[in-house]
């Protein structure tokens, strides 16, 4: 996952490349949940995602939706298994878009000119 | 804050030994007041030198890069939805010096840095101009309480002036009386307006605290200021909002 040392070359390269999607992407909890839905073998709700970067599922909620907005993840609804529910319950499922790997691309190698 | 509250006591510690000189003399310290009062409001300008600072300095920038109006699409909707009415603009400057929005309490203008347009999402920009909107909604509340910290100040002098010959110690103690008491009125005015927007549904808690989270990364230690609470202790405050929907009970 993201650490201090790496977040912080992120926010160097983010001043050098300035755009408005980049910018987005530069914050914390943000950058946090696209490493996250990025790695996942599946698509992840809401739930889940909040439990893998610690946060409240309403902030992670919050960050989804602007993420959405820009074309960084995909959300649909499915349903998925949960304890006590045979049928399972509807969740929102967030998987990558092709433009997230395109961003995070970029920002690599936007941090691998500031190292 | 700590230091100042160690050196503030002790001083006034002191002072209380000082309680048997001659009351004539503790009397013809009590006009020296009017000296002292100078000095107090210089230090009320000192501690609010973060948004002073900021608003000296958009005056001069103005005068040669006007700063662009406007009207946020929301704006008027988040006004109205926190019980007040707001149809100015809000001013953008490209100013380097201004690194954060503020509120002109007397003009009722709000100033936005460019920057913070384009690395905020629209609903965080919400909420900041949400933020801002309640210190113009509580302005004659928070002057009021500016004036009220500078009379609590006197009354104090007055009373230190009555069991101290020391003007040293006179200076010094009501100095950081007032330091003290100021910077608990700047903070309270700072989580006040944290609170209002999300409070009365104009903004969300998520996004205000989505910017706190931006801003906390960004700088190297969160102690706060005189001003501003620690952006941590902001953000703990909100949180207790996504876990409520008895919003205004809360506060």
């Amino acid at each position: 996952m993201v650490t201090v040392k790496y977040y912080r070359n992120v926010v160097t390269a983010m001043k050098i490349i300035d755009e408005g999607t980049a910018q987005i992407v530069m914050h914390p909890v943000r950058f946090k949940i696209l490493q996250c839905v990025r790695e996942a073998s599946e698509p992840l709700f809401v739930e889940q995602i909040a439990k893998a970067v610690e946060e409240h599922p309403r902030l992670v909620s919050h960050h989804l939706d602007v993420l959405q907005e820009i074309g960084l993840i995909d959300c649909r609804y499915g349903l998925a298994k949960a304890k006590g529910s045979a049928r399972g319950v509807a969740v929102r499922l967030c998987s990558p878009t092709p433009k997230l790997t395109e961003v995070l691309h970029d920002i690599a190698e936007a941090v691998a000119e500031v190292r | 804050m700590v230091l100042i509250s160690i050196v503030f006591l002790s001083i006034v510690l002191g002072t209380n030994l000082l309680f048997f000189l001659p009351s004539a003399m503790r009397w013809a310290l009590a006009l020296v007041y009017v000296l002292l009062a100078e000095i107090m409001v210089f230090s009320v300008v000192r501690l609010i030198t973060g948004s002073a600072g900021q608003i000296i300095s958009s005056v001069f920038y103005n005068r040669k890069h006007k700063p662009e109006k406007r009207y946020f699409p929301e704006m008027k909707q988040i006004a109205k939805k926190m019980g007040m009415e707001y149809d100015k603009p809000i001013l953008i400057t490209e100013n380097p010096s201004i690194k954060s929005p503020f509120t002109n309490v007397f003009t009722r203008n709000i100033t936005f840095p460019a920057s913070w347009i384009r690395k905020f999402h629209r609903t965080e920009n919400d909420a900041i101009i949400g933020h801002e909107l309640a210190h113009v909604k509580y302005g004659l509340k928070f002057i009021g309480e500016l004036l009220l910290v500078t009379f609590v100040t006197w009354g104090f002098a007055l009373l230190l002036a009555t069991i101290t010959w020391s003007l040293g110690i006179y200076v010094i103690a009501e100095l950081a009386f007032m330091m003290l008491i100021l910077s608990y009125i700047l903070r309270r005015n700072e989580l006040r307006a944290d609170w209002e927007g999300p409070a009365c549904n104009a903004t969300t808690p998520e996004a205000l605290i989505s910017v706190f989270e931006y801003l906390k990364a960004e700088c190297k230690r969160d102690d706060g200021s005189e001003t501003h609470p620690p952006l941590e202790a902001r953000i703990k405050r909100l949180m207790r909002l996504l876990d409520s929907d008895r919003r205004h009970q809360d506060n």
